[in-house]
């Protein structure tokens, strides 16, 4: 899904970075819109995107699973809610069927094969997913 | 991406069949292997022919095949002779005859898996609804339930087991599994508490299976468990390689090659390219199902003398009913408990709550194995309420929680004590009291108090005294009680009659701050097409406690308070507009309704209405001033020397009782509290518990 006009561009605005990256320096891409409006914020107060992984990290928290790796469902892994998969709507599916959350989210392996049968687009007709008393 | 999610479910259901074509042989005993043979279509699912259990064999240690091993094919007799695992006979005809489809009855009555297994109740109906959804049993609510309560009576928990795990079975929000070790929270506590564990025993092979079972249905719960094939096979079948909830790079949770055979336990045929990856005392798994088998095996002690001395256990009669629910305050009541079948009760509760509420709920009741109660009942309010329970070893009283709610939020703890049919105090209200006082009102509650009762009948302690008594029912009393200035601060018992009584009374001199419950609060969005999972929060005066240093461990609750609520947004990054979106208090009760559930079009990326806010309460208490403080003398320093022995810690007022005033000086002052709320998504799959009862 990269958008192929720029995903080798850093900044959106089309401003080349402050310093060039280096091989040992690997150059994160933006690679849709949320993640080009991630980048151009952080660029505007620092010059420099930063993955979470990187060392230092960051010290302001994202908001959204794009940059955000493996959040619990109710928490994140702050014990807030910022870093959640937001809206859960959009991620739903994904956790349905990779049975990612089996507690908290129907599993499309075993217990229900065909939940998602009555909507099949979560963001648009989210009120038409059922809840699984199984 | 739609057409591919056909495909990758076929893949995902390959992985499991070849997990259950591991796992099933050994389910289904020595009569059974072999019979399960891969889905039509299916290819040959390597190692699957190899893996049938030895005689004698655990789960995870690879068998020698009659293929292998042509010395097994000369001694056919042998093998069959596989030893005898100790295990529970199934007994019931029911039972029998409705498992015995799937899981193979021997001649000691001892049955596939059933045998070898102890649960809870919930245990037991989640396991039977498994059966119904998974493999086509078919059964009617009232067969469901006789097969539960046959179940959890043969095959359950005696009473110390069932206490481990209560929470679970209580459907409590606010828990705290902090102190259990690492390894288990990291295996299990990441989909689900660890309740749910800490309410079976197994023998060491069906524990093996339990995790064969979680791979097979939940694929990725091997990152957690390990298990299941070998990677580089799994992988080719379409396994997985992403992360699963909570693994990190650095831990152990995830898979270990080392334990991919028949449930996952530790074997001697791993690869050298797979060896590396394995820790040092095997994968968390492996450590958590050894010690879940030696923690919890199928025989214990206790399980062993409840058996010898099973009987019904008689219930009826009358019960005072005592306990504390969140914004609502202090409950005091009685439950009628009348025998209607064997184990079996019909209920009526009478219940008054300290803000002048009350109800009256009449319902049903189930003692299972002798010590875990299960009643539900409907009042005027036409809600049902649960209720869990454990019974005491002595059979005198219950202690569990009443609940209720989309989440099971709603509730409150109980504490029943049995009439004995003799005058005595079971417990207090409005038990804090301030020194010095004057003719403050306690109130007594417990049994069998005399018309004429006196003031004489009661005894306090040393610095205290009893001015009046007044007898309002034969069950509640309201004494007033006066302290005298310099009175010993800390705890009372108040003892009537010939009995020193347990019932405690706290003394305090002031208060020093106010606190709010629960601290984390959790509530979920709900409303549009989930419900809602409410909160409630309740404010506590506090007293500093024996080391005279507030907001440490000793500081003692006193009363509930009233005040304001309000939210106040709790910034975790710029620009936070949680407070705007996450829902309302009631500036009155401190009950917290979320906002509705699903994508807020009005919100940045269209986001659910979670976030994170401080709940803050705010009030002014009419409150005694605490003494000035006696600055210690050379002379003290000896006296609090030579006392030393005589104390138990307790502060005493600072005025010595002749320099103190009768009445203390009061003050208004304003307290301030707050505490963290955690507003997040819906739950979309309810793992509903016990609600056979209902139909």
């Amino acid at each position: 899904m990269s958008d192929s006009q720029n995903d080798t561009v850093t900044d959106p605005n089309g401003t080349p970075p402050e310093r060039e990256p280096t091989r040992k320096q690997p150059r994160i891409i933006a690679c849709n819109q949320k993640a080009r409006q991630l980048a151009s914020m952080v660029l505007a107060r620092r010059g420099a995107a930063r993955a979470l992984t990187q060392d230092p990290p960051p010290t302001q928290y994202p908001y959204g699973c794009t940059t955000v790796f493996a959040p619990g469902w109710e928490v994140d892994s702050s014990n807030g809610t910022h870093g959640l998969c937001q809206p859960i709507e959009r991620d739903l599916y994904d956790c349905y069927h990779t049975c990612y959350w089996p507690a908290q989210v129907p599993d499309g392996v075993t217990n229900s094969p065909s939940w998602t049968s009555s909507c099949g687009a979560p963001m648009q007709d989210w009120k038409s997913i059922d809840l699984v008393f199984p | 991406m739609q057409p591919l999610v056909p495909t990758y479910q076929s893949l995902l259901s390959l992985f499991a069949a070849a997990l259950l074509a591991f796992t099933l042989p050994a389910q289904h005993g020595e009569g059974a292997t072999g019979t399960t043979p891969p889905p039509a279509g299916h290819p040959p699912i390597e190692g699957a022919v190899a893996t049938p259990t030895a005689p004698g064999a655990v789960a995870g240690v690879p068998a020698t095949s009659s293929t292998q091993d042509p010395a097994s094919k000369k001694e056919p007799e042998k093998k069959k002779k596989r030893p005898e695992k100790a295990g529970i006979p199934v007994e019931d005809l029911l039972v029998q005859s409705l498992c015995a489809r799937c899981h193979i009855r021997d001649e000691r009555n001892h049955m596939t898996r059933i045998s070898y297994i102890r649960k809870s109740p919930e245990g037991w109906a989640q396991s039977i609804k498994r059966m119904g959804r998974l493999h086509g049993l078919q059964l009617t609510p009232t067969t469901a339930k006789m097969l539960v309560r046959s179940l959890s009576n043969s095959h359950g928990l005696s009473r110390s087991e069932a206490e481990r795990g209560l929470y679970e079975s209580e459907r409590r929000v606010h828990w705290s599994e902090e102190h259990h070790d690492a390894d288990f929270k990291r295996a299990c506590a990441q989909c689900h508490p660890l309740g749910r564990a800490l309410l079976q025993y197994r023998d060491k092979e069906e524990w093996q299976l339990l995790r064969a079972t979680h791979v097979a249905m939940f694929p990725l719960s091997s990152r957690q468990l390990g298990g299941g094939p070998p990677r580089d096979t799994s992988s080719r079948r379409g396994g997985f390689s992403g992360s699963f909830p909570g693994a990190s790079s650095s831990g152990n949770a995830s898979s270990s090659p080392s334990s991919n055979r028949r449930g996952g336990g530790n074997n001697s045929t791993t690869s050298s390219n797979q060896s590396s990856r394995r820790s040092s005392g095997g994968s968390v798994g492996d450590r958590v199902l050894d010690q879940l088998s030696k923690d919890q095996p199928l025989f214990t002690p206790e399980w062993e003398a409840w058996t010898q001395n099973k009987r019904e256990v008689p219930l009826q009669g009358k019960w005072t009913v005592h306990g504390h629910e969140t914004g609502r305050g202090d409950i005091i009541g009685t439950l009628e408990i009348q025998r209607t079948d064997a184990d079996e009760y019909a209920l009526t509760w009478n219940l008054n709550w300290s803000d002048g509420s009350s109800a009256v709920r009449t319902g049903k009741g189930v003692l299972y194995a002798g010590y875990s109660w299960r009643g539900r009942t409907q009042g005027k309010d036409d809600v049902n309420w649960r209720e869990v329970l454990l019974l005491d070893d002595q059979w005198q009283q219950f202690k569990g929680r009443v609940f209720t709610g989309n989440y099971d939020e709603i509730g409150f703890d109980v504490t029943l004590d049995r009439d004995l049919g003799r005058t005595r105090i079971v417990t207090l209200g409005n038990a804090s009291l301030p020194v010095p006082c004057t003719d403050h009102e306690l109130d007594v509650y417990g049994e069998g108090f005399d018309a004429d009762v006196k003031v004489s009948d009661f005894f306090i302690g040393k610095g205290l005294t009893v001015t009046g008594a007044e007898r309002k029912t034969d069950r509640h009393v309201v004494l007033r009680v006066s302290a005298a200035p310099g009175t010993k601060l800390g705890t009372r018992t108040l003892a009537y009659g010939p009995r020193p009584g347990s019932a405690t009374i706290t003394l305090y001199d002031t208060v020093d701050y106010v606190r709010v419950r629960p601290l984390q609060g959790l509530s979920r969005n709900g409303g549009a097409k989930h419900p809602r999972q409410l909160e409630r929060f309740e404010a506590i005066a506090v007293h500093r406690g024996k080391d005279g240093k507030p907001y440490t461990k000793d500081d003692v609750d006193l009363f509930q308070v009233r005040g304001k609520w309000a939210l106040a947004e709790f910034a975790v990054r710029d620009e936070d507009d949680d407070l705007q979106y996450v829902g309302t208090i009631d500036a009155t009760t401190g009950v917290f309704t979320p906002n509705v559930d699903g994508p807020n079009p009005k919100r940045k990326w269209q986001g659910n209405n979670v976030g994170d806010v401080f709940v803050t309460f705010e009030t002014s208490l009419d409150i005694p001033v605490r003494p000035p403080e006696k600055k210690k003398t050379d002379d003290d320093k000896d006296d609090d020397e030579g006392d030393a022995e005589n104390k138990d810690g307790d502060k005493v007022a600072a005025e010595a009782p002749e320099q103190a005033p009768k009445v203390a000086a009061r003050e208004t002052k304003k307290f301030l509290a707050r505490s963290h709320l955690l507003v997040t998504v819906p739950i979309y799959v309810r793992w509903q518990v016990l609600d056979w009862e209902d139909r």
